[in-house]
């Protein structure tokens, strides 16, 4: 038992985990006392913070920290910390996030202790997705769900779990705070991890961009714009060879990026034009994409040429566009 | 009364907007009030097809501002989407930043008695720490704000100080808020003269000591009205920072011990905080157990000295005019001699009171003064103008305004446009001689506007056109 060499009583990990406990005990009790419990978690979060911290300005010390860490996985003290997020007060919600998100990044060799705790709980993951849908957890929630999203095998949990069509509905609630926590973590989702977000594409081509297409046409101008700037960096992006080929040989496709390309707003027409340009360099374009382009080739050159955005790109397209052949 | 347990709605038909309280080219802040809290609110419209900021960025900043949850930093309550604009739903704080409180006190008083220092003591000392306590609760959420400057320091009604929200803010007040005259020209946003040496050196990064450093140089703002090196480019900032010795108070100073009423603990918070070294500057919470904040008094001292009796000169033990104690009301008026002077109370009208009282006996009787000077309009007359202008996107765009015969000035008005970005700054006297002309005949039914060229000229790829008003602005009376 180290001496308490730090001046003010010292608690020792274990004791500050197991009064962590019964505050949260005491809370999902949910009588009277609940109150009074709010502020007991409240202060050994504090303490908890106080350990990986280290206290005033001194180093953590690593074996405290470790035996915290271990303390908190054997009383299963995380899942209770997400289950009953909601009522605990404004900072404690941060530190919560703080104290995850620092156990996610301890490392003992080549081994991730919280990772492999997760592994073993996937519904913790499906409670932090559910945190989207109650606004005042809604953002901390996705702070540690970024976070256990840049280990893969927590985000493959994630990314094949039905309730991440979820996300669809989350990037489009109306308080932009909300809204635009999810869309980044659906974007880490599926561009962090390059070739299984690939693969998921791939298997999961119809259901994906049935949804993706509802984005694209939002009302929501930032819905809009974020996504087709994502479309773009995802067919780009060379893992997803197969997905972009499957994609560009669609006319559907083409004639929503045709509209989005005559939006009056400049930064839709700048992403529209990033996705479009890839139809026309498409080597072998399918007879209906070529045709589409064909019909339009006199206005797309003329709408190409007028406005003088990303010339060099342009001039390569209007001769791709006018030396096609009938 | 306000409903408190109702939330924040997120929809643009819940919220009336009122007039703006600061314009700019991206942004504008409007008082507001949410109709179902019955509640007064500040709402910031980002227009996003403007602002150069990408939507991630301003996500980022606009979550780390739904992070913080404290007295002395601007409450955050919600945001969202409407067309092309993002509607940022924040605490109302009415009296404008710190920056537009100095510019309004160096206008009411006068150049000349403020040379001797804006603010004084009591009221630096007030301010400081409640930045300073909102310095602290950033920090110990593991924050940095970057952008601590008197333009992000907001005043409510109440006297509580807020640091304005930082990030977007940073960026958008740029634009929208903090609209001094260097950032006009310049693609640099901002202008370095409030940050750290190790940021503007971009080698190591930096911690939360940045900010510590912009508040020395806030500190130094408050009493001399501007920051140290602020007559210069960014660029000459950067290295008169990065060679020079820290800046102190006397760096401003044109005369020998021109700040001579400022004190010891006042200098060495500022040389504490303005070290080379980040690591030898103090935390916040060291800060505030500094000897200086024992001269702190509350937000209601705030509200008294800021807010109602703005026009109270500061005690000063040498104040240069020999003969009796005197303050400007304000109102400029050519001297006999040809040069600017200020039209000061005759001294019937001033109690003998201590100075504080002095002070806002003054002020209130200077506002209360009605002088008569006929020349068409009678004075307290207000006509309303709208000025047709090209934006520096080229659309054009109708700005609306009045004029006051005896409180307004052509020039304030004229500067005002050009701070707001509304008017191109060589465009100044042009657009103040015109609406001299207009005013001057403002009775005469037939010359209801005027139109003229502009000297901003026109952009590269336009030709100057009178019909279209491109490299023309037209000026008119409405009724």
């Amino acid at each position: 038992m180290p001496l308490p060499i730090f001046g003010k009583s010292h608690k020792s990990p274990a004791d500050i985990v197991k009064n962590l406990k019964d505050a949260l005990i005491q809370i999902e009790k949910g009588d009277k006392k609940a109150d009074k419990a709010v502020e007991e978690v409240g202060k050994w979060l504090q303490a908890v913070k106080g350990v990986i911290y280290g206290q005033e300005g001194q180093e953590p010390h690593s074996e405290q920290v470790a035996q915290l860490a271990q303390e908190t996985y054997s009383a299963n003290v995380l899942p209770m910390l997400i289950k009953n997020l909601s009522k605990f007060d404004f900072e404690s919600k941060k530190d919560v996030a703080l104290i995850f998100n620092n156990l996610l990044r301890r490392q003992i060799g080549t081994r991730s202790p919280t990772v492999e705790y997760l592994c073993a709980r996937p519904e913790m993951l499906q409670q932090l997705v559910k945190g989207y849908e109650c606004a005042d957890i809604a953002v901390t929630c996705g702070s540690m769900l970024r976070e256990c999203i840049r280990h893969d095998h927590l985000a493959k949990l994630v990314l094949h779990h039905e309730s991440f069509y979820q996300f669809f509905e989350y990037v489009e609630m109306s308080s932009f705070d909300v809204a635009s926590d999810a869309f980044s973590t659906f974007k880490d989702l599926i561009t962090k991890h390059k070739t299984m977000s690939a693969e998921f594409l791939d298997a999961n081509y119809d259901a994906f961009f049935v949804h993706y297409q509802k984005l694209l046409n939002s009302e929501n101008y930032v819905t809009r714009r974020q996504s087709l700037k994502l479309l773009g960096e995802l067919l780009l992006d060379r893992h997803n060879f197969n997905v972009m080929t499957r994609y560009i040989s669609n006319p559907d496709n083409l004639k929503l990026m045709m509209n989005l390309l005559k939006e009056k707003s400049k930064s839709i027409q700048f992403e529209a034009f990033h996705v479009f340009k890839v139809f026309v360099a498409n080597p072998n374009k399918p007879r209906p994409i070529a045709d589409i382009l064909l019909r339009n080739r006199e206005k797309l050159v003329e709408f190409l040429t007028e406005d003088e955005q990303f010339n060099d790109e342009k001039a390569y397209l209007v001769k791709q566009i006018q030396e096609m052949k009938v | 009364m306000v409903d408190q347990h109702e939330t924040w709605p997120c929809d643009k038909k819940d919220y009336v907007l009122d007039e703006p309280i600061g314009v700019g080219a991206t942004a504008t802040v409007f008082r507001a009030t949410c109709i179902p809290r019955n509640e007064r609110c500040a709402v910031k419209c980002i227009n996003l097809e403007k602002c150069q900021t990408s939507v991630d960025e301003l996500s980022h900043e606009i979550h780390a501002m739904s992070l913080c949850a404290h007295p002395n930093v601007v409450n955050y309550h919600t945001s969202f989407v409407v067309e092309e604009e993002l509607w940022v739903i924040m605490r109302l704080l009415a009296c404008g930043s710190m920056l537009d409180i100095l510019k309004r006190k160096i206008k009411t008083v006068g150049k000349e008695v403020m040379l001797y220092g804006v603010l004084d003591e009591t009221t630096i000392a007030t301010i400081l720490k409640e930045v300073l306590k909102g310095l602290e609760y950033f920090h110990s959420n593991g924050q940095i704000h970057r952008d601590i400057k008197a333009g992000n320091i907001l005043l409510a009604d109440d006297g509580t100080v807020q640091i304005a929200d930082f990030g977007v803010s940073g960026r958008i007040a740029a634009s929208g808020g903090d609209l001094s005259r260097q950032k006009v020209r310049h693609t640099f946003v901002g202008t370095p003269c409030w940050m750290a040496p190790e940021v503007m050196e971009q080698v190591s990064g930096y911690d939360f000591k940045a900010d510590i450093w912009s508040l020395g140089i806030l500190a130094i703002e408050l009493a001399t009205g501007t920051a140290p090196y602020h007559k210069y480019p960014p660029m000459k900032v950067l290295m008169l920072t990065l060679q020079n010795d820290p800046p102190n108070l006397e760096t401003n100073a044109d005369k020998k011990d021109q700040y001579k009423n400022y004190g010891k603990s006042f200098r060495t918070l500022i040389k504490d905080c303005l070290q080379k070294d980040p690591a030898k500057r103090p935390t916040a919470s060291e800060l505030l157990k500094y000897k200086f904040f024992s001269k702190a008094k509350d937000k209601k001292f705030l509200v008294h000295s800021l807010i109602e009796n703005l026009g109270a000169i500061p005690v000063s033990s040498h104040t240069q005019n020999p003969h009796k104690k005197q303050v400007a009301s304000g109102k400029l008026k050519k001297g006999p001699d040809g040069n600017w002077e200020f039209e000061y109370d005759s001294p019937e009208n001033t109690d003998s009171s201590d100075e504080e009282e002095d002070g806002a006996a003054r002020s209130k009787s200077a506002a209360a003064a009605a002088e008569s000077a006929g020349d068409g309009v009678q004075i307290g007359d207000t006509i309303n103008l709208v000025l047709r202008v090209r934006n520096q996107q080229r659309e054009l765009n109708d700005i609306k305004f009045d004029f006051t015969k005896g409180t307004d000035s052509v020039e304030g008005i004229a500067h005002e446009l050009v701070t707001a970005e509304l008017i191109d700054c060589h465009d100044l006297v042009i657009v103040a001689a015109n609406l001299q002309k207009l005013i001057a005949h403002a009775d005469e039914k037939d010359r209801r506007s005027v139109t003229f060229a502009l000297n901003s000229g026109v952009a590269t790829n336009e030709i100057a056109d009178e019909r279209t008003l491109t490299g023309f602005a037209q000026i008119s009376i409405i009724d």
